[in-house]
């Protein structure tokens, strides 16, 4: 048995090895959490998110015989579905038409007590409402803990367009909770 | 207030990305066992018609190329070749039973009473060979027969144009001064001597005899010819014989057809005999030869280069109403593959831009937001790949008309969709970009056209065309109808042989 996959686990690969709809099911749910939540960094909505997340699996169960067992099958997950976002990307970056999102002339101030009461999902919203370029870059760069070398490789564009892009990223992402506590605080004092 | 560093910001966003856990949806996991299915082959019912109707539409497309391939191979042939007639054995008569005229003859045969059964059952009776008379089945005059066969044949001379009128007038033979059409000339190396000679022959006798074996058998162009001679003759023969006493007694000379004995008779009965075609004499006795008749050249392969207006639309009524054209070309390929029938194929890009309202956008994508576009506005790069086929309905030396059919496959290239809407909407979708790749087999083509020749390679078409969606093609699969008119260049050329 691997280490760093429990028993379960490899069980249902092994049913998914042999096409067993039911064990595929079961590893679809179970890490439907995880790889979901993932690819709605990615996405610009959740039905693209889903997209992105049926397309992930659809490798995984189709190619689940070049998984190595000894490593952790949630890594492997992880990579495929961020691989797969990367796909999308590449197909909608070409013809990306410019996506509604007003630019911040200035960075507000923004207060820690109201911010800290954005829900998570209101959170992950506000990364979906950036450019393509700016959400994927932001998205590999701070949550998924790649370098800038790494970005420019798979997205093939330089270094700097890649620091260039995680910085404006991060100043909308900025004005947005600015935006989202200021709302909030309104509704709070009225 | 604080202002927030870019660490902080991360470790915010870092946060919920992790302890974010999107609840189940049992929908995604349908979406994609139906797709592992499919993967699988595990389709459901009717599946397979969903994955072969495009290949039933080629081909479908292929036989009718083929019938046109064969009817158009028919056509020459039929042109080239003598017709059957020329090769029919004239020793066999035609024994095709015709259902109109018969109550006639009946009625005929039983008013003439029982002396002309008894002479008929002596003519059964008798062998062939001593009657020279075509045996028949008892009951089933011979003459019946017949009848149909001259229906379809030449007008004959009046005493052979029906039987019944041979049978009512008078003997017609030179002799009797008739007009002789079924009375050869004696030169005829066909004759023979008829075996009732005298007055005594009835005539029905005669009829028999004679209309039986000349009136059902076809008559070709050589003869229809030539039975406008023997007329002649027979008239001036006539003529000469005004004279003659009508009581006096001489040879009747009949030209009867070589009789099949009763085993070859009864064998030939029937619908064994090949279809006896008609040729008009008018055509041979004009004068006028078939090199006479304008040459119109069919060019085996051809190229086409042409421009239209692209008019797309994706509901029929705001065809007139909403209608952006765009530019289209087209390089096409012709190969003709009959007289009249070719096949077409090619590429054509077009600019395709059209408005549609946001019910009739289906877009994989939804939109999460509370006020949708109202209208959807395309503008999309297509290249196109038809296969048609066409047939020319005129041909002339100098234009033809012709109108065609087929099927186009779309590869969506470039797509930009601008969603419109009612009142401004903040942070609203404000459309999509990309490319959706290929429709095979996306729409029906139809098209009618007229070409002109420049010169002799060279000539000029015009060819109203529309495109009608057999699918949803784009980001929105929208039923997309096109209309325009082709200019096109067309060329022949020349390959070395």
């Amino acid at each position: 048995m691997s280490e760093h996959n429990s028993a379960a686990i490899l069980d249902l690969l092994d049913g998914c090895l042999q096409g067993d709809r039911r064990s595929q099911e079961l590893l679809y749910k179970q890490f439907y959490g995880y790889a979901m939540g993932l690819c709605l960094r990615y996405a610009r909505s959740r039905d693209e998110a889903a997209e992105i997340l049926n397309d992930g699996y659809f490798k995984i169960f189709t190619k689940l015989e070049t998984f190595d067992r000894e490593r952790p099958f949630k890594t492997w997950l992880g990579r495929v579905m961020i691989n797969t976002a990367l796909d999308q990307y590449r197909r909608e970056a070409k013809h990306q038409v410019h996506e509604g999102i007003d630019s911040a002339e200035n960075v507000v101030a923004a207060n820690e007590d109201v911010i800290s009461h954005l829900a998570y999902q209101e959170l992950i919203e506000m990364v979906q409402q950036l450019p393509l370029a700016y959400r994927t870059v932001f998205s590999l760069a701070v949550l998924d803990g790649y370098t800038h070398e790494d970005i420019a490789q798979e997205l093939g564009i330089s270094v700097g367009a890649s620091k260039s892009n995680l910085s404006r990223a991060r100043e909308k992402l900025k004005v947005m909770v600015v935006k989202k506590s200021m709302d909030k605080y309104e509704r709070v004092v009225r | 207030m604080k202002e927030w560093s870019d660490e902080e910001m991360d470790k915010l966003f870092r946060k919920s990305a992790e302890e974010l856990d999107p609840p189940y949806e049992p929908a995604d996991w349908n979406n994609l066992r139906s797709r592992l299915d499919e993967a699988d082959g595990i389709t459901p019912a009717g599946g397979w018609l969903k994955k072969a109707w495009p290949w039933l539409v080629v081909g479908l497309l292929l036989l009718i190329g083929g019938l046109g391939v064969y009817h158009g191979t028919q056509s020459n042939e039929g042109k080239g070749t003598p017709p059957v007639a020329s090769t029919r054995p004239t020793d066999r008569p035609s024994t095709q039973v015709p259902d109109a005229g018969q109550a006639e003859v009946s009625t005929f045969l039983e008013r003439k009473g029982t002396s002309e059964s008894k002479e008929e059952n002596e003519i059964e009776n008798a062998s062939p060979a001593e009657s020279n008379t075509v045996p028949h089945e008892p009951g089933k005059s011979p003459i019946n027969t017949e009848r149909k066969n001259t229906q379809d044949l030449k007008e004959l001379p009046r005493s052979l144009a029906s039987v019944s009128g041979v049978r009512d007038q008078p003997n017609r033979s030179e002799q009797e001064r008739g007009e002789g059409a079924i009375l050869l000339p004696k030169q005829n190396p066909k004759l023979v001597q008829s075996p009732s000679r005298g007055r005594q022959t009835s005539e029905v006798d005669l009829a028999k005899a004679t209309g039986q074996s000349e009136v059902g058998r076809p008559v070709t162009l050589n003869e229809t010819a030539q039975l406008g001679l023997e007329k002649d003759m027979s008239a001036q023969a006539g003529e000469t014989r005004e004279t003659q006493s009508v009581d006096e007694p001489h040879e009747n000379w009949l030209r009867v057809e070589p009789l099949d004995s009763r085993k070859n008779y009864r064998e030939s009965e029937g619908p064994a005999y090949p279809e006896v075609a008609y040729t008009n004499p008018s055509d041979n006795l004009s004068g006028e030869s078939p090199a006479d008749a304008p040459v119109i050249q069919i060019p085996k392969w051809s190229v086409r280069i042409g421009v239209s207006p692209d008019l797309s639309v994706v509901r029929m009524s705001d065809m007139m109403r909403s209608m952006k054209p765009g530019p289209s070309a087209s390089l096409l390929v012709e190969r003709s593959v009959g007289e009249k029938w070719s096949l077409q194929t090619g590429v054509i890009r077009s600019l395709k831009k059209y408005s549609a309202p946001f019910s009739d956008y289906h877009p994989d994508k939804h939109l999460y937001q509370k006020t949708m576009p109202v209208s959807v506005d395309g503008t999309c790069t297509v290249f196109e790949v038809p296969l048609n086929v066409r047939f020319d309905f005129s041909q002339k030396p100098k234009t033809r008309w012709f109108a065609g059919a087929g099927v186009s496959s779309y590869k969506m290239q470039k797509e930009n969709y601008t969603y419109n809407y009612a009142t401004y909407v903040y942070n609203a979708a404000k459309g999509w970009g990309g490319s959706t790749g290929w429709y095979f087999l996306s729409h029906a083509n139809a098209s009618v056209g007229y070409e002109r020749r420049l010169a002799e390679r060279l000539s000029l078409v015009a060819e109203p065309y529309v495109r009608i969606p057999l699918r949803g093609v784009g980001f929105g699969k929208v039923n997309l109808f096109t209309g325009g008119i082709w200019f096109s260049l067309r060329y022949t050329p020349v390959f070395r042989k």
